[in-house]
């Protein structure tokens, strides 16, 4: 089985083409990233492809939408003369309509049209890229898999927020949590790489990427709580967004400063976070070099604060967990930048965290790690995701249940 | 000595003479300058503490004297806790007019974290925002130095403490060399943990959404103070005791969910010390809640954490842990009064 994995980022679109061994292994075939999707700037949008041997060919073009960019997928993979027997899709947000990934038919069309609001940015473009191979792929099975799937099983006192219920009700108003896909991926990896089945395992596991970024706790193969809620918004100080804050401040800036909730869903959404506190950038990396090169002032202020409130989320996870047995850092940010680790994990070894300097400096960004000392009671590893990957096995699972529904 | 301190809907009084303490309370609404220029009046030249639950970055101090320069910058404080803090202007007015022979303090709840680290007090956003005064200020200042007094007079070398104050509105605080590093409670309320009546944690989303379906910001506040927290949970009007002590379904939710963040609230102050040497529970009624912190502790035994298994008795100060414990706990009977009391004498006797 042949299977082509759409991921919708903000401003980007990546694609993998797997096929499947028989077993239940999958290998990539193809990959490729359209880059600057959407973005207005000096620099032009381009998409990249690597082929089967791993070469790269790139074109710089227009690619004004989700749309463009799935058809360029769509037109080269023809024109590479690429199979492919199957489609996967994710969403970031299926609200309480969605609990575990679904095949595409007209009634899952029909529930995913409702939640385009709870995602605004990331679903329509999903949707717009569902539309393209709808069109130009009109025999081929189809399949939605959503990044807050994975916390479905959140227990109640988690995800119930301490509202009326009839508002909560009304509006659907719970904690949904996101970046599931990868914390599908990357506990299944560490249960693996440490020999344990994940039932036994207490993990905290953070997604630092350089759009969001959360953490989550899972007890017994379950999460007990995740840092997002509702929306990607709450949680960690992330990239551009504010991350949790008191429920009364925004709602002071709509009494007495006369804010509208749409400027403040742009200012809390694109304009805070690291770029908000720096001044200057949203990239850790940038941080980082001014800091170490003193250039600008509030570089320091805006990193201790983004570690600031990591180290707090890992320190509330260990607590609930009543200890943990792993610790793991994936995406960009998580996977790409010791420093982060060194100083998110400085002050816990009440929890039994300890980082071995040399190999987390020297960690490997494309397997994963341990950097923590081998007889560590937490074991703290580097693990980078592969959320296409479990696209591909959701929807190769659900292709094989429902063959044999079928038969 | 008299002291008033606001509530949501009403301004409790104290008055301490020796070891009496009478209490009683002014409703809140309506004009209440009668009841005050009686209560004040009467006040001679006793001290008089004049509690304001959010002074923001105007109270560096936690007890101020009095005087009429004072009161405008409660006045501009009044958006932070607009109920409450209205009745701490009513009062401290209507004393400056008629208790001139009184030596009268505003004692600042928030002026204990004046001292928060800034990665701890600043909120991760942009300057427009930030330039409006927007910050953390926490809540329960006066109770968390009551608190480390009496811990460092038991443990003088305890340099790491958790603080953790139970009640209907709860709160934890860590503390490092008697300042504190990080709080559970934010710019105008609690960030984390659900209360009587205040919702905790939300998404700030969830905020702007509510806007976005009609409803006022002043009914959204309203909502969010007022008809969220334990009640909500439990959907029916629930105290701390009865949070505690409830066997039925609502209860029972509402003190999980309560005990869910509460755990994660200790856990995130743990993390922000590097540690600590101690915790502490502040409760008005330590027998009603012991077994509740008990199973607290339990979540904590990962940190080396071990409890006893006396029976507690009553008293004002009772260890919960073994001798051997590594990490101590405390359990001590924090009396709203005579706290207040504390600071008011000290300050007014230097």
């Amino acid at each position: 089985m042949i299977i082509l994995v759409f991921n919708c980022g903000s401003s980007s679109l990546n694609y993998k083409v797997f096929a499947s061994t028989g077993s239940e292994a999958l290998c990539v075939l193809r990959r490729g990233k359209a880059h600057r999707v959407g973005v207005h700037g000096s620099e032009p949008a381009f998409i990249e492809h690597y082929d089967p041997a791993g070469h790269l060919s790139r074109l710089t073009t227009p690619i004004p939408d989700h749309a463009t960019a799935a058809r360029l997928v769509l037109r080269h993979l023809r024109e590479m003369e690429q199979q492919v027997q199957a489609v996967g899709h994710r969403f970031v947000h299926g609200g309480s309509d969605f609990q575990r990934s679904s095949l595409l038919t007209d009634e899952s069309m029909a529930r995913l049209q409702r939640t385009l609001p709870l995602a605004p940015i990331h679903n329509p473009n999903s949707l717009a890229v569902i539309r393209v191979c709808q069109a130009e792929l009109p025999d081929l099975p189809e399949y939605l898999t959503f990044d807050t799937a994975f916390h479905a099983g959140l227990p109640p006192e988690a995800y119930t927020y301490a509202l009326p219920q009839e508002i909560a009700q009304t509006y659907h108003l719970r904690k949904y949590g996101f970046h599931g896909l990868s914390y599908q991926y990357v506990t299944a990896q560490a249960a693996q790489f440490l020999d344990r089945p994940l039932a036994d395992l207490r993990l905290v596991a953070c997604h630092l990427g350089t759009g969001g970024s959360s953490a989550v706790a899972v007890g017994r193969g379950r999460p007990l709580d995740t840092t997002m809620g509702y929306s990607p918004l709450a949680g960690l100080m992330m990239s551009t967004r504010t991350g949790d804050m008191d429920a009364l401040l925004p709602a002071t800036l709509m009494t007495s400063f006369g804010y509208s909730p749409q400027a403040l869903t742009s200012l809390f959404n694109t304009k805070s976070g690291l770029l908000g506190v720096s001044g200057f950038s949203s990239d850790i990396r940038d941080l980082i070099h001014a800091m170490d090169d003193e250039s600008e002032p509030r570089a320091h202020l805006a990193f201790a604060m983004y570690v600031h409130r990591l180290k707090r989320a890992i320190g509330a996870f260990a607590a609930l967990l009543g200890g943990m047995d792993a610790l793991i850092f994936t995406d960009d940010i998580g996977v790409q930048n010791p420093r982060v680790r060194s100083e998110a994990c400085e002050g816990l070894a009440w929890c039994g965290i300890h980082l071995d300097a040399v190999a987390n400096s020297g960690a490997p960004v494309d397997r994963i790690a341990r950097i923590s000392p081998p007889d560590a009671r937490v074991a703290v590893l580097s693990i980078p995701t592969d959320e296409e990957l479990v696209i591909a096995q959701e929807g190769s699972r659900l292709l094989k249940e429902n063959h044999l529904a079928a038969a | 000595m008299l002291l008033l301190e606001p509530h949501q809907d009403c301004l409790g009084w104290y008055r301490l003479d020796g070891t009496r303490v009478e209490e009683g309370w002014l409703p809140g609404c309506g004009d209440i300058s009668t009841p005050l220029e009686h209560l004040l009046g009467a006040a001679g030249n006793q001290v008089i503490g004049y509690v304001l639950p959010n002074g923001a970055a105007a109270f560096p101090d936690p007890v101020t004297p009095l005087n009429h320069a004072l009161l405008e910058k409660i006045e501009r404080c009044l958006c932070m806790a607009p109920a409450a803090n209205r009745l701490t202007l009513a009062a401290a007015r209507t004393g400056l007019a008629v208790a001139a022979r009184a030596a009268q303090f505003v004692l600042c709840e928030t002026a204990f974290f004046s001292t928060l680290p800034e990665a701890a007090a600043a909120y991760p956003l942009p300057d427009e925002l930030t330039s409006l005064g927007l910050r953390r200020f926490g809540g329960d200042g006066l109770l968390y130095q009551w608190a480390w007094s009496r811990l460092t007079d038991r443990l003088p070398d305890i340099r790491r403490l958790i603080s953790i104050h139970l009640g209907d509105r709860p709160s934890v605080a860590a503390i490092l060399d008697g300042k504190p590093v990080e709080t559970s409670d934010g710019y105008r309320a609690s960030e984390s943990l659900p209360s009587i009546r205040g919702v905790g944690n939300l998404d700030p989303s969830v905020v702007l959404l509510l806007r976005e379906t009609g409803l006022p910001p002043d009914q959204i506040e309203y909502l969010l103070t007022q008809k969220s927290g334990w009640q909500a949970l439990a959907v029916q009007p629930i105290s701390f005791g009865d949070l505690l002590a409830g066997t039925d379904q609502g209860a029972g939710f509402a003190r999980r969910v309560f005990g869910h963040h509460l755990i994660q609230a200790i856990g995130a102050g743990l993390a922000s010390l590097g540690g600590a040497g101690a915790l502490v529970f502040s409760v008005d009624d330590p027998l009603s809640a012991v077994d509740f912190i008990r199973d607290v502790c339990r979540s904590l035994a990962f940190t080396g954490l071990t409890l006893h298994d006396l029976p507690f008795k009553g008293e004002d100060s009772f260890e919960l842990t073994t001798s051997t414990s590594p990490f101590r706990g405390f359990v001590l009977r924090a009396s709203r009064p005579r706290i207040l009391a504390h600071f008011l004498a000290e300050s007014y006797l230097s």
